[in-house]
């Protein structure tokens, strides 16, 4: 299933940081972090949860609990300190990611688009597409990035923080470090009726469909 | 006229020395040997010309968090998302060296995969970005209305020299307006 997310469709990005967050002078802005594709060093990806498959705030908790727990069973592989913990998420809407084209101090960013695209086993994964042009300047796209990051960070809201069972003996916990969103905290403006029905939808309808979309492509 | 800096990496194993940036006729006056000396084998020595009056009141755990986060993230094994490249780590280490030279408080860390670290100075209205690829600097300014102003601080030669060491002489606030105007 690859759906555009309309623009006033919920995201949340997880906020995954080592244990000593903050000790070490981490920016909570770290969490905003675009990758290159595979595919060209002009195309950056950020991955996010859909709040369509997420209604509630606890189910989006645990999407960032299993991403750090991945991170860890990766580290432990690769016999690394498995010590990132998931500290909470950040809301955006799909029109945040859009609207970054066009936008003042962003000439480089030629497109930028969302969809769902599940991965890893996460039905809630969307992907966050930006093409930049750099005129085949590699290296000043380190530059636009931190544009991104910079404008994204100022239409967030959160901290949603949150502690993972596995996490609950570590003290102090590094979420208790998580900077307040520019735009303040996130607030769920469902009402009560509206939500069951988004997570009854969620059970019933979209993830059965997105399961059976993917299993017949 | 701001005074020029003169730092110097050198290497402990070997006493071999490099100079990072020079200034003509500067006198040496005091020097922070080991300050930035987590990563191995490499000491790194900052002479000051002229400001050695406010050299020391930069709190200095600070700025080893600092050097401790950028090795931690030169040390992170391939897949890890904070890992970040050799010469992405040798050069963000020479600018937070200059940045504690010029008494400017210690900056919060990030990076955006391998290939860059980005410092940030945020006091709730202003936005400053020193963003350090794996040879060039570029600075940004911004507020919630948006961005301000980037420059990049390399020289032609993709060395950071002059203009970084111009940039940042005035602290912060001039380093706003310099991105700014």
């Amino acid at each position: 299933m690859t759906a555009a997310l309309r623009d006033d469709e919920r995201i949340f990005r997880s906020a995954v940081f080592p244990v000593a967050f903050k000790k070490k002078q981490l920016s909570t802005k770290g969490f905003l972090k675009l990758y290159a594709s595979e595919d060209s060093p002009f195309t950056l990806e950020m991955s996010v949860a859909w709040q369509r498959f997420v209604p509630s705030e606890e189910m989006v908790h645990h999407f960032g609990c299993r991403l750090a727990a991945s991170q860890n069973k990766r580290r432990v592989s690769a016999q690394q300190k498995a010590d990132r913990i998931y500290c909470g998420s950040y809301e955006l809407t799909a029109r945040a990611i859009r609207s970054l084209v066009g936008m003042q101090g962003l000439a480089a960013v030629s497109s930028a688009s969302i969809l769902h695209k599940i991965e890893d086993g996460e039905i809630a994964h969307a992907n966050c597409t930006i093409n930049v042009d750099t005129g085949g300047d590699e290296d000043a796209v380190e530059i636009v990035k931190t544009a991104i990051v910079d404008r994204l960070w100022n239409l967030c809201r959160g901290p949603l923080k949150y502690v993972c069972r596995e996490d609950r003996a570590v003290e102090p916990h590094p979420s208790a470090f998580l900077n307040e969103a520019p735009l303040g905290q996130y607030q769920d403006l469902r009402s009560f009726p509206e939500r069951t029905i988004d997570v009854i939808f969620c059970h019933l309808i979209y993830t059965p469909l997105a399961l059976f979309e993917s299993y017949v492509k | 006229m701001p005074a020029f800096n003169t730092l110097v990496r050198i290497d402990t194993a070997s006493g071999n020395s490099a100079e990072l940036d020079t200034a003509a006729n500067s006198t040496p006056k005091s020097s922070y040997a080991g300050m930035f000396d987590i990563a191995v084998g490499t000491q790194y020595v900052i002479y000051n010309s002229s400001r050695t009056d406010q050299l020391g009141t930069q709190p200095r755990g600070a700025y080893q968090e600092v050097a401790q986060t950028l090795t931690d993230m030169r040390d992170s094994t391939s897949d890890d998302e904070q890992r970040i490249e050799t010469d992405v780590y040798n050069l963000s280490v020479d600018v937070a060296a200059a940045l504690f030279d010029e008494n400017i408080p210690a900056p919060s860390v990030f990076s955006h995969g391998p290939k860059s670290v980005v410092f940030n100075w945020d006091d709730g209205v202003h936005n400053l970005y020193l963003t350090v690829g794996r040879a060039r600097l570029w600075a940004m300014a911004s507020t919630a209305a948006g961005i301000k102003g980037q420059i990049e601080l390399t020289n032609p030669a993709n060395h950071i020299a002059g203009n970084f060491f111009k940039a940042i002489s005035p602290g912060i606030a001039g380093l706003l307006t310099h991105i700014t105007k």
